[in-house]
């Protein structure tokens, strides 16, 4: 068996940068073409806006650049990493330390406060960056203190889920997408759960948070106000994604 | 429907499958009890043949009553067999005595036809059918001669001063050849008394047995078939059978016994049929004085009466003429020959010497002096006979010095003119003093009077009287044996609840898997639900349609469990077929399973199943229709608001229940209560301690998979706590039945008084009863110790018991046994106190002992008994009344006023010697006895006395043997209870991984984005296991925690077993089964693509 692929070997220039991308499911007659020979690509400090009717692929297609999902065929490269090559650990700990996601639902952790839930992603475990373990963890809380305070939750943060409004749950799901600081941030419908106001709190701080970081933000939405406010938009109409 | 049930195959499939577990389990267990009682059921009726009723009297009685009454006669008595050549010996052998029609009472395969050989055998000695268990045990065959050693029957009590008490007399051995061997079964079964041990039989030809014992044409029992009509026995009595006597002479009646001794009754029923006619009556009481004396000048061996004159029965006429003086109590009369043989003048001092028995049954010599009121001629009453019952062997005698008496008497004093006085007036009075005085010096507890005297003209007193004291005949009564086998067969024990108590782990745990399972299967449908309800369906509709398809797949599990229930059935009677096996003696069980009961095992299951079902399909039904159309599979959220961390219960309940745990070392009366109370308040506190853990409000650290997994047992508090309570109770009660297991006492665990064996290293039983103190070396030189038998024995310290034979009321007697055992024990056993009582009724500090003294205000009598014996298997407890029948038929009631602790009294119940011959005048001498052997080895005691008494039927156990008899039972129940609460336990932590399954179907959501935020999938594997180990690890710990100190004080007492190793091996079994089965769980949940949860499309 060979081995696999590490990230060295991968390495190639940085940002997010697809080619060729297809995605299908079922077989024969029943095949539906869902990516057909996608190219993208992304420089760090871009926003992106996929937008498109349902069942277009949209979130097929952030599944894919989020490495949820396998392509059919084509590249992609993420920081120079084309992370299909990984290993499983690999890819685990290379999705850990370079995406962040939010989704429509939060999926926050009930049981635990939010200052816990944007903390999870730290605790994956695949060895830190530098210094003590108590050294990173302590910067790792600094670092939480420091976007639950962005997002506007400095007084929440010992609050458990149950006790926050959605908009509130949706701002600790953006401080959690942060808190390893990714390079690509990733958002499937993130105001399609909450109201106007609430949907445009939220987007605001994307978007500022987007600016601050400075890494490559990929949003799927139905939201023309949302998918406005990146600086591209791909519109995917039979598999194929068309600028906007 | 159809589609439904396929589409979700897997589901229903794992759903069928712990249905029928629940199904087999409780099945099985209702299988158990009905076999137990079929068993036993069959057990009875095999022994009993075709016998309905039994009337086995204590005296004999003429063989014809049995054609009048339609029974078939037999003698039964109890003895002893050895072989002819080697000696071999076995006691505790029933001879039955039978004639050619007691085959009848057994039909084929397994009957009469055994006992042919008892008409068609000729040989020196007669022939003789002994059953396998007998021949087995002799290792005799058919052809070879065995001895067999039963008690000689005496109409006179042998506790009577005229009672032969001889060791020679006591028992008769005859020489048989073994014409046949029957099968352990129907006839080689034979028993009227309700056990399941397998009785020792050997039958002879009643005809040789009659002709041995010297009583032809007499029996002592009668069995009577089913078809026999139930014909009365009372008008076909003579007094002949009663040992009653009434000759006519000059008109008068004198009734007599062949007992020596009227019982009182009996002269209750004179008196009373003598007033009813009119007539006038007259106790005597005769006596053997063996001296009247006046100085130094005496008559040896002359009876004297005590009666009162009574009008129409004849007077004592004084020599100078006139009716003798009403006597005082000071006060005698000579007759003529008397005084002038003593030179006797009135106002004379007369001094009688005669014997009375003592307390331990030997004869003690006594005088009493009366002054000489008269001298009376040898006429009227004076010379009336027979004034004076025949006395045994001295009636039949040429002449006194010719007599073989049962008294230790001196027949060289007798005279040549005391041989004429005999050949003249036979047994003739020769003084007479009042009826109160006789009554004084002579009554016993068997009566008092020897005749009563009563005017009868016309011959009519046989005839009325003959009835009346047939009413009174005391133990002559049919008894309905079948019926009340039948009823005893019942058991002692309900082994039904016994085994669903024993299963109840095991059956809880398959329900709570059942419940999981289709919670699982319902949660998975929750949209499905939601769409019905959004289209229109009734919330009703949808919970029938959801409960009709559970019901369908639980009905399929139920017949298959059904099924399964026969094989568990079987397979728990197996496994007690061998446990058992050397505690109850008989491999008797067999399966017996009731339609009943299989159709209310498949019932009760289909209930608990269709109620679990029920409850989740209403729980989630029951949420809005919004709420199940969008959540999918996440039906329920976590609380919005945290309940209180319970601190306070749990540092409370710790303290107190800390504080339980030591008290319990101290109070040991109060122990059941103390060890309830410990146990409840750690496990609740354990418990309480966890809850708070979860409900905590604080920030914990989180650092990884563990620490993750361990907090998130706090998302459903409810179910982590209710896993690691069940796991806990489990723990809780399979460590406490483990460490309640006691051990084989060690070789000298006899010695402590207060021990079950209370001090006495041994334990004999006779068959044949013994008189004497076995203490004294003269009873001993009697009864043929010498030698080295006599050195072994004579250090040792020997306690008599008396018994009245009853029903076995331990649990080793699988019955329910309702005619207790009966042991009378004497001052110098109450005296010297030992054993431990659980309980009693007296204050603290009292001597339990003395309650037995202690008459009670409304007549009962005190009686001590074994805890369990008393509690498991005659359902009473401490302060309960128990009523009997005494040797005259009448109620006597017992109370029970205290309850040894697992002691060797378990098969019968303990009231004080003088309660017991009280109302059981007719038991003489000792069958039980303790035998504290001091520094001799208890072996060498046992092998002294079996070597000198096993004629006797003596059997000599270390009470140790006896003890760990009771300790095999106990430790099987436990066994049993350990074994099934384990297996419960291992399904229960099965059921962990329908949990695991439940938590991630209910988390796809949660655990989607964790793998998006690069969490690997062995993290999450880990953080599972991490979370349902915690809960299983808690319920564990608190489990085995509350256990040790509930159960400190019970390992602080030596003779504990608590199998360690096993409850260890159990525990970590149950672990390592629990974490295995949740990392598979969470291994196949986590191979489920789960990205599908994070679509929003």
């Amino acid at each position: 068996m060979a081995a696999r692929a590490t990230e060295a070997d991968l390495a190639v220039p940085g940002g997010v940068h697809v080619a060729g991308l297809s995605k299908s499911y079922g077989a024969a007659a029943a095949r539906v073409d869902v990516l057909a020979d996608i190219d993208l690509s992304l420089e760090a400090g871009e926003s992106l806006a996929v937008t498109g009717p349902s069942g277009s692929g949209k979130s097929t297609l952030l599944h894919i650049l989020g490495t949820l999902d396998l392509p059919d065929g084509g590249r992609l490269t993420i920081n120079g990493v084309d992370p299909f090559a990984l290993e499983e650990k690999a890819l685990s700990r290379f999705r850990n330390r370079n995406l962040g996601f939010v989704f429509q639902d939060h999926h926050l952790l009930p049981q635990y406060p939010a200052l816990d839930n944007v903390l999870l992603p730290t605790l994956a475990g695949h060895g830190e960056r530098a210094g003590t373990a108590a050294a990173e963890q302590a910067r790792s809380l600094e670092r939480a203190h420091a976007l639950l305070q962005g997002v506007g939750l400095q007084d929440r943060m010992h609050h458990l889920p149950a006790q926050l409004s959605g908009g509130e749950r949706q701002r600790v799901a953006v401080a959690r997408a942060l808190i390893n600081d990714p390079d690509l941030l990733l958002c499937d419908e993130p105001t399609g759960n909450l109201d106007a106001v609430t949907a445009t709190d939220v987007a605001d701080l994307l978007f500022s948070q987007h600016r601050e970081q400075g890494n490559i933000l990929v949003v799927v939405t139905h939201s023309a106000e949302l998918a406005g406010r990146c600086q591209r938009r791909c519109e995917l109409r039979d598999g194929r994604c068309s600028a906007a | 429907m159809l589609r439904s049930l396929t589409h979700f195959g897997r589901i229903n499939l794992a759903l069928l499958a712990s249905t029928a577990v629940v199904t087999a389990v409780l099945t099985g267990a209702l299988l158990v009890g009905d076999s137990l009682r079929g068993s036993l059921r069959s057990l009875a009726l095999d022994r009993l043949g075709r016998i309905d009723e039994a009337l086995v009297a204590e005296r004999f009685f003429r063989e014809g009553l049995g054609e009048n009454v339609g029974g078939v006669p037999a003698i039964l008595l109890s003895g002893s067999a050895a072989h002819g050549k080697t000696g071999a010996r076995v006691s505790g052998l029933q001879v039955q005595g039978v004639p050619p029609a007691f085959a009848t009472l057994f039909p084929h395969p397994h009957g009469g036809a055994h006992l042919s050989v008892l008409t068609a055998a000729s040989g020196p000695f007669p022939p003789a059918v002994v059953n396998a268990a007998v021949a087995a045990e002799l290792g005799v065959a058919v052809g070879e001669t065995i001895l067999l050693s039963v008690r000689r029957p005496s109409p006179i009590n042998r506790a009577y001063v005229l009672g032969s008490r001889e060791p020679a007399a006591l028992l008769t051995t005859l020489r048989y050849t073994v014409a046949g061997i029957a099968p352990d079964a129907g006839l080689g079964r034979f028993g009227l008394q309700p056990h399941q041990l397998l009785p020792r039989n050997a039958f002879v030809p009643l005809v040789s047995l009659q002709r041995e014992l010297g009583l032809p044409g007499r029996v002592n029992a009668l069995l009577r078939p089913t078809a026999s009509g139930g014909t009365a026995l009372e008008p076909h009595l003579a007094l002949s059978d009663l040992g009653l006597a009434a000759p006519v002479a000059a008109d008068i009646a004198t009734v007599t016994s062949d007992a020596f001794v009227l019982r009182p009754e009996q002269v209750e029923t004179v008196a009373a049929t003598a007033a009813g006619l009119g007539l006038a009556y007259q106790p005597v009481i005769a006596y053997l004085a063996n001296r009247i004396g006046v100085g130094d000048r005496g008559i040896p061996y002359s009876i004297v009466a005590g009666m009162d004159p009574t009008a129409g029965l004849g007077r004592l006429e004084l020599v100078q003429g006139g009716r003798a003086p009403r006597l005082e109590a000071d006060e005698i009369l000579l007759n003529s020959w008397a005084a002038a043989d003593l030179s006797a003048v009135v106002g004379d001092r007369v001094e009688l010497a005669y014997f009375v028995v003592g307390p331990r049954e030997g004869v003690e010599p006594c005088r009493v002096a009366f002054t000489l009121r008269g001298i009376v001629a040898i006429t009227g009453l004076a010379a009336a006979a027979p004034l004076t019952p025949p006395f045994p062997g001295l009636h039949d005698a040429g002449d006194m010095a010719s007599w073989s008496p049962p008294l230790p008497l001196d027949l060289s004093l007798v005279r040549a003119r005391d041989e004429d006085y005999w050949d003249r007036y036979g047994a003739l009075p020769k003084a007479f003093v009042s009826h109160a005085t006789a009554a004084r010096l002579w009554s016993t507890r068997f009566g008092t009077e020897t005749a009563v005297r009563v005017l009868d003209p016309g011959r009519i007193f046989a005839g009325p009287f003959a009835s009346a004291a047939a009413a009174v005949a005391g133990g002559m009564r049919f008894q309905p044996v079948r019926l009340r086998a039948l009823e005893a067969a019942g058991g002692a024990t309900d082994f039904g609840g016994l085994f669903i108590g024993f299963s109840l782990f095991l059956i809880a745990a398959a329900a709570l898997l059942t419940a999981q399972l289709f919670r699982l299967g319902v949660e998975r449908r929750a949209g499905e639900i939601g769409v019905m309800q959004a289209l229109g369906y009734p919330v009703a509709v949808v919970r029938r349609r959801l409960i009709a398809e559970g019901l369908v797949v639980a009905l399929g599990g139920g017949l298959v469990g059904t099924a399964g229930g026969l094989l568990y059935a079987a397979t728990m009677l197996q496994g007690l077929g061998s446990w058992w096996l050397t505690a109850v003696g008989s491999r008797f069980l067999t399966l017996h399973a009731e339609v009943t009961t299989l159709a209310a095992g498949l019932l009760l299951s289909l209930l608990l199943v269709v109620l679990v079902i029920r409850a989740d399909v209403r729980r989630v039904a029951g949420h809005p229709v919004r709420t199940l159309l969008g959540a999918g599979t996440r039906v329920v959220e976590a609380a919005t608001r945290r309940a209180r961390p319970p601190w306070l219960l749990a540092v409370g309940g710790t303290v107190l229940g800390l504080v339980a745990g030591l008290l319990g070392l101290w109070h040991t009366q109060r122990a059941t209560e103390l060890f309830f109370a410990t146990g409840a308040l750690l496990l609740l506190a354990g418990l309480a301690a966890y809850a708070a853990y979860l409900r905590w409000g604080g920030r914990r650290k989180l650092t990884g998979a563990v620490s993750l997994g361990v907090g998130n047992g706090a998302r459903k508090p409810g179910r982590s706590i209710l896993v690691a309570g069940l796991v806990a109770c489990a723990c809780f009660v399979i460590v406490t039945v483990g460490a309640n297991r006691r051990a084989e006492g060690g070789e000298d665990s006899w010695r402590p008084r207060t021990s079950g064996a209370g001090g006495y290293g041994l334990q004999a039983t006779a068959d044949v009863p013994l008189h004497g103190d076995l203490n004294a070396a003269a009873t001993r030189f009697d009864l043929g110790f010498a030698g080295a038998d006599e050195k072994t024995l004579a250090p040792a310290d020997i306690v008599p018991l008396r018994l009245v034979p009853g029903e076995d009321v331990s649990c080793l007697n699988l019955y329910q046994p309702s005619r207790p055992s009966l042991l009378g024990i004497p001052d110098v056993f109450i005296t010297r106190g030992g054993f431990s009582f659980r309980e009693h009724l007296g204050a603290a500090g009292d001597d339990p002992w003395q309650l037995l003294l202690r008459p009670l205000a409304d007549g009962a009598i005190p009686a001590v008994g074994d805890y369990n014996s008393v509690r498991w298997i005659m359902h009473r407890q401490l302060g309960d009344d128990l009523v009997l029948e005494d040797a005259a038929g009448r109620a006597v009631r017992l109370r029970l006023v205290g309850l040894l602790e697992s002691s060797l009294f378990q098969s019968e119940l303990l009231v004080a010697e003088e309660s017991l011959l009280h109302h059981f005048p007719s038991v003489a001498g000792y069958r039980r006895f303790l035998i504290d052997p001091g520094d001799v080895p208890v072996a060498a005691i046992a092998a002294s006395l079996e070597r000198t008494l096993g004629r006797f039927g003596l059997d000599a156990t270390p009470t140790a043997a006896i003890l760990e008899r009771f300790r095999a039972i106990e430790n099987t129940y436990l066994s049993t209870f350990e074994t099934l609460g384990g297996l419960g336990l291992l399904l229960g932590t099965v059921g962990l991984g329908f949990v695991v399954l439940r938590h991630v179907a209910e988390c796809r959501g949660e655990l989607a984005m964790m793998r998006a935020c690069g969490f690997s999938r062995h993290f999450l594997i880990a953080m599972l296991l991490a979370e349902n180990g915690a809960a299983l690890a808690v319920g564990l710990a608190v489990g085995l925690a509350a256990a040790l100190v509930a159960v400190a004080p019970h390992l602080a007492t030596p003779a504990q077993d608590a199998p360690i190793g096993v409850l260890a091996a159990t525990l970590a079994a149950v672990l390592g089964v629990g974490l295995v089965v949740t990392a598979a769980a969470a291994r196949w949940a986590l191979r489920q693509d789960l990205i599908p949860a994070l679509r929003t499309e």
